[in-house]
């Protein structure tokens, strides 16, 4: 993906050109609905999060300077919305996981998947939203450090900071899941 | 340097300039060491996580509503038409009507209708006050 051709596009989107912002879409939207998903583990909600991220961005396309790429804006809009979110939840709510069906025939390597899954959903779950954010954004997005922070409206500082405490108390959930022979 | 500033700045881009003392740190530290090894290799478990399966039609809807808020009016819009009865189609002509009736306001109070404002000087000669240089500066 070129970012060049992102920034070609925009300038056609913000002149009004829809079927531009429709490429846009079309390229970023699944990157956007995979990142949330693991924010919120539920598809319902990363979908309505994804949708209203990219109406967000068509409303507010105007007021895009091309300081950070589009990829990036779009995150920010994302991360926002997302953490607005989840900061309304109780917090001691656990992400609810809507785990697609098994794929594979194989049933040991089913519940392999299966508990791996759990696992991961767990250890994200015990992270606040902006610590997960960050830890997201850097192992599932591979976003650079300017850009996680960019995205998170953070200085990489602060980046630095949540992306150790995420990673650390990740380490310490599975641990104690290592220690009891549950992974 | 102590541990956690030492794993924190660890955690950023390699061209930090603190993150050479870092380094030296977590070289003479065991411990920080076995626990940035343990964070890489939680790295990975996290990173064997399947990709979630992108609904087939998500881009198609997301353009779909986009198109439906663009041919919708504004909320605020819409609650006036209602308030004052007044079907979509009237709503550029109610606009027209109020931006006549702004620059007809404009223009008559450019006329004078309100009147011209007195200056500082006059506003105080009413009130018996007395500038020493005879007027406003």
């Amino acid at each position: 993906m070129n970012q060049n051709d992102d920034g070609q596009l925009v300038a056609q989107a913000q002149a009004g050109d829809l079927p531009a912002f429709d490429e846009l879409v079309r390229r970023h939207h699944g990157a956007v609905y995979c990142y949330l998903y693991r924010m919120c583990r539920n598809g319902a909600d990363a979908e309505e999060m994804t949708q209203e991220s990219f109406v967000k961005a068509w409303e507010g396309l105007m007021g895009f300077r091309g300081r950070a790429s589009f990829k990036t804006w779009l995150y920010r809009i994302a991360t926002n919305l997302c953490i607005n979110r989840l900061s309304r939840q109780k917090p001691n709510d656990p992400l609810a996981e809507d785990l697609p069906a098994a794929r594979r025939d194989d049933p040991e390597e089913n519940f392999r998947q299966r508990t791996r899954r759990e696992y991961i959903q767990r250890a994200l779950a015990g992270l606040s939203a902006d610590q997960r954010s960050a830890l997201v954004l850097s192992i599932y997005d591979e976003l650079s450090h300017e850009e996680i922070a960019a995205a998170m409206g953070r200085s990489p500082a602060s980046v630095n900071m949540l992306l150790y405490r995420a990673r650390s108390s990740v380490r310490q959930f599975l641990a104690d899941a290592r220690e009891r022979g549950l992974i | 340097m102590k541990c956690d500033d030492a794993r924190i700045l660890m955690m950023g881009p390699a061209d930090d300039d603190r993150v050479e003392a870092a380094r030296q740190h977590v070289a003479g530290c065991a411990e920080c060491r076995a626990e940035l090894a343990q964070i890489a290799a939680d790295a990975e478990f996290l990173r064997r996580d399947e990709k979630p399966e992108i609904p087939i039609d998500l881009g198609t809807r997301i353009m779909a509503e986009i198109r439906q808020r663009q041919t919708r009016p504004r909320p605020w819009l819409a609650a006036a038409a209602r308030a004052y009865g007044l079907n979509r189609a009237a709503l550029p002509f109610a606009a027209l009507i109020l931006v006549a009736v702004g620059l007809w306001l404009g223009a008559a109070l450019g006329r004078g209708i309100v009147g011209p404002q007195p200056s500082l000087s006059e506003r105080l000669a009413q009130v018996g006050v007395e500038l020493p240089n005879g007027g406003d500066q």
